[in-house]
């Protein structure tokens, strides 16, 4: 994308990114985590801030905060990039993700239909919505369908 | 009376176009406790025909 973006961190098997949010708030460190669903071809795209939680000796990935720092956009194209990567290194594996509001979600939405064009060269983009049955469906992806979350899909290049 | 305009600059010059991606084998060992969201995604099952 030819937005600004932070310099990611990635772990070895780059399912972990790491990165800087850095403004009037101060530096706060954000992370994205691909997890593995009950689908083997689908990874949940989880993204927030890292919180060391003292009791429990664990990080807390928590994405209810709102940071305010002044970077939404960076931010938003650095989560991006981490897809690029992401499916990169795995092509044959989807990315879901929604918001941890309906609010986020329409702004992932709102992302998505601004940088349709250029990130349809990369993947094929999907709404996710339930069906009667409590199961998750794919529907073509529009700018203004409420949807539940987006799947990513890397085209065959 | 002179006004004074002060630009404001909306750059932030720690992001780029041409940002870098790094490997941090710290992260490979980092643990972290499931989140509520994370335990909801869980549970979803996926009938995708892509």
């Amino acid at each position: 994308m030819k937005h600004p973006k932070y310099d990611l961190y990635r772990n070895t098997k780059t399912t972990i990114f790491e990165f800087k949010s850095i403004g009037p708030n101060g530096e706060i460190t954000k992370v994205i985590i691909f997890n593995a669903t009950q689908s083997k071809d689908i990874y949940n795209l989880a993204f927030g801030d890292l919180i060391y939680n003292d009791v429990q000796k664990r990080y807390i990935l928590d994405d209810s905060i709102i940071t305010d720092n002044g970077d939404r956009n960076i931010i938003l194209a650095t989560v991006a990039k981490s897809v690029y990567f992401f499916t990169e290194k795995y092509p044959e594996k989807m990315v879901f993700f929604k918001g941890s509001t309906l609010g986020r979600t329409r702004l992932y939405r709102s992302a998505i239909s601004i940088n349709l064009e250029e990130l349809s060269e990369t993947f094929t983009i999907f709404g996710a919505i339930k069906n009667e049955f409590g199961n998750i469906i794919s529907v073509p992806f529009k700018p203004n369908a409420d949807v539940l979350g987006f799947i990513i899909k890397r085209k065959e290049l | 009376m002179k006004t004074i305009v002060k630009k404001i600059s909306t750059e932030n010059k720690n992001a780029s176009v041409n940002s870098k991606v790094k490997i941090n084998k710290k992260l490979d060992d980092l643990k972290f406790i499931e989140s509520n969201k994370q335990e909801e995604v869980n549970k979803l099952t996926f009938n995708l025909n892509l």
